[in-house]
């Protein structure tokens, strides 16, 4: 089933990059393009071939690890992925270590008073936040801490390698940016779960028996309601992408987003075919490791897929 | 995707939107045949964007490309309720006709969320089977593209001109309306109107449309609420970026963009087109929270 869906999600990416009007060979030879140049590029870059050829050969080089080279730069398309890659993956992992360090503590004490003064502030705070969009958010908060208060720099990046220090404070203020509207997300969610959780009888057994309330909060309702946060995060992930791409923007961070819009605007199709498939096998196979997760969260589940 | 539990999966998506929660505690019950002041204001604030947008060209204000030389980056004045941009062009009629470019992505894409996405979902969650494997396998496949990622792709290609825009967004809407719908439509198939009107010898049709979908009516709005304002948050992007409709012609994205270039000279430039943006989709939110709530739609009994 996971390699039925991988193959569909090369298939379309390699489709979203070679149905779309453009000719590369126009692009790369400009104004002073002529027919016979461009019949010369399209037998270079095999062009003249049929559509579903093309695809079994791109798909062949991208088993052997090769997506292809920038039809603008000349540079394999993964070797400029590889470059970018620990940007966004960097931004993402942060945002995501921020965003559930707030959300697991609120949440859970959220549903310990439903209703509750907690509840009402996290609740109306939660679906505020909602909805905003990260670039919205990311011009505002740039407005209030870098250029207001100066307290982050507003755009720059220095690899962790050569100053970790000056690298988290590049990525911090990004990072809350893109933390923010996954909180009000994980808030929800385990809220959610964890009221109906606390209403199970295995916790008025725990009360009974006289479990101090914070046991009874992580050892006993947590596990059982992280199910559905775990679902989450991975449906989020694709989502959480978009968004890195627009905060690279913002601030002006050399990730795969800033990657993909100069692609973009250069019709380096190639390229963002390339991110297509990364971004798209990343988002498939991290909902395949919280399938997988279930399985450490819930033993029941081992069960069930025995069984089957 | 697997044989996991297909629960958590399928509470899991439609978590991801504003309003989804289960109504647990025990004010809802009695809010719920209210109508607060917070479902007033955001209907209030869409009334006044819908009016604008229509009848931008009959108000009295300055075009939103007319140049006022003497008034270049202005705060707010008696000539200028908002104040001026950097060239001099008013900014309260740039968001007016800015509203048009959000509210015509908006409703086309629910429109065609519904029409399209609506239809597949209730045929698979209602069929289920074969039909039900392939058309989820389709979504499944849709919903791993980025949304974003496929729509400034596509919009780059295309060419960025209203027409393109609208269309692509339009198109994605359809795998999560189809999502949404199926999962209630799965829900529905069990309830006792459903059996009973087979019972009495309907063909699946009949049932599909006379009974299915106008009790899953009142979910699907609600959910259209919310997709609209993803909706606007798209087409928001993308002129953000610079992909949706050119400047000059003002939308709430490409006046973010250019304000943000002016951050440190004029910081209102930028702040008043992100609330019009942040106050209309908090406005959805809030409405399909209420209609949602109104209804007592428990997201299909999941």
């Amino acid at each position: 089933m996971l390699l039925i869906v991988l193959l569909l999600v090369s298939f379309l990416s390699f489709l979203l990059a070679n149905l779309l009007p453009g000719n590369p060979a126009i692009d790369i030879l400009g104004p002073v393009a002529t027919k016979a140049g461009i019949a010369e590029i399209d037998r270079q870059l095999h062009l003249n071939q049929p559509l579903l050829i093309r695809y079994f050969d791109w798909l062949g080089g991208v088993l052997r690890g090769n997506l292809g080279q920038s039809y603008h730069t000349g540079q394999p398309v993964s070797q400029a992925l590889a470059q970018r890659l620990p940007v966004t993956a960097e931004l993402l992992v942060l945002s995501q270590i921020i965003s559930l360090a707030l959300a697991v503590p609120l949440g859970i004490l959220s549903a310990l008073r439903p209703g509750g003064r907690l509840d009402k502030v996290t609740g109306a705070g939660s679906f505020g936040l909602l909805a905003f969009p990260p670039y919205v958010l990311a011009v505002l908060l740039v407005l209030v801490f870098a250029v207001r208060f100066r307290i982050f720099p507003a755009t720059g990046y220095v690899p962790f390698t050569q100053d970790p220090i000056g690298n988290l404070r590049d990525l911090l203020l990004p990072s809350i940016t893109l933390a923010i509207g996954s909180t009000a997300i994980y808030i929800r969610v385990l809220r959610a779960e964890m009221i109906n959780t606390l209403q199970e009888n295995f916790i008025i057994m725990a009360r009974a028996k006289g479990m101090p309330t914070w046991h009874i909060l992580l050892r006993h309702a947590l596990r059982p309601s992280s199910i559905a946060l775990v679902t989450v995060v991975g449906l989020n992930v694709g989502g959480l992408i978009g968004g890195a791409f627009l905060i690279e923007q913002v601030f002006a961070l050399p990730g795969i987003g800033l990657l993909t819009l100069q692609s973009v605007y250069d019709h380096d199709f190639l390229v963002v075919q390339g991110v297509v498939l990364i971004v798209a096998t990343a988002y498939v196979l991290v909902n395949f490791a919280v399938d997988m997760l279930y399985l450490v969260i819930d033993p029941r589940t081992r069960r069930v897929v025995a069984a089957s | 995707m697997s044989s996991l539990p297909a629960d958590a999966r399928e509470t899991g998506i439609e978590a991801l939107l504003p309003g989804s929660e289960p109504a647990t505690d025990a004010a809802t019950t009695a809010q719920r045949k209210k109508w607060p002041i917070g479902f007033w204001l955001a209907a209030g604030w869409l009334f006044l964007i819908v009016f604008g947008a229509i009848f931008a060209a009959l108000l009295p204000l300055p075009g939103p490309n007319a140049i006022d030389i003497n008034a270049t980056a202005q705060g707010p004045t008696i000539t200028h309720l908002l104040g001026t941009d950097e060239l001099g062009r008013d900014i309260l009629s740039r968001l007016i006709w800015g509203a048009r470019t959000s509210l015509i992505v908006g409703v086309v894409s629910v429109v065609v969320g519904i029409a399209v996405g609506g239809l597949l979902g209730v045929t698979a969650g209602y069929t289920r089977g074969r039909v039900d494997g392939v058309v989820s396998l389709v979504i499944n496949v849709m919903l791993a593209f980025p949304t974003l990622i496929f729509a400034l792709a596509a919009a780059a290609f295309l060419g960025p001109n209203l027409v393109n825009v609208v269309g692509i967004i339009a198109i994605l809407s359809i795998a999560p309306f189809a999502r949404f719908v199926r999962g209630i439509a799965w829900a529905a198939a069990q309830r006792e109107y459903v059996t009973a009107a087979r019972m009495l010898g309907y063909r699946s049709r009949r049932i599909l449309l006379r009974e299915v979908v106008p009790n899953l009516m009142p979910a699907i709005l609600s959910f259209a609420c919310v997709s609209m304002g993803i909706a606007i948050a798209v087409e928001g992007a993308l002129s953000f970026l610079g992909l949706s409709v050119r400047p000059p012609t003002p939308t709430w994205g490409n006046m973010i963009a250019e304000g943000g270039s002016y951050l440190t000279v004029v910081p209102l430039l930028a702040v008043w087109p992100a609330l019009c943006l942040l106050i209309t989709i908090l406005a959805l939110n809030v409405l399909g929270e209420r209609l949602r709530r109104r209804f007592d739609v428990r997201e299909g009994g999941l």
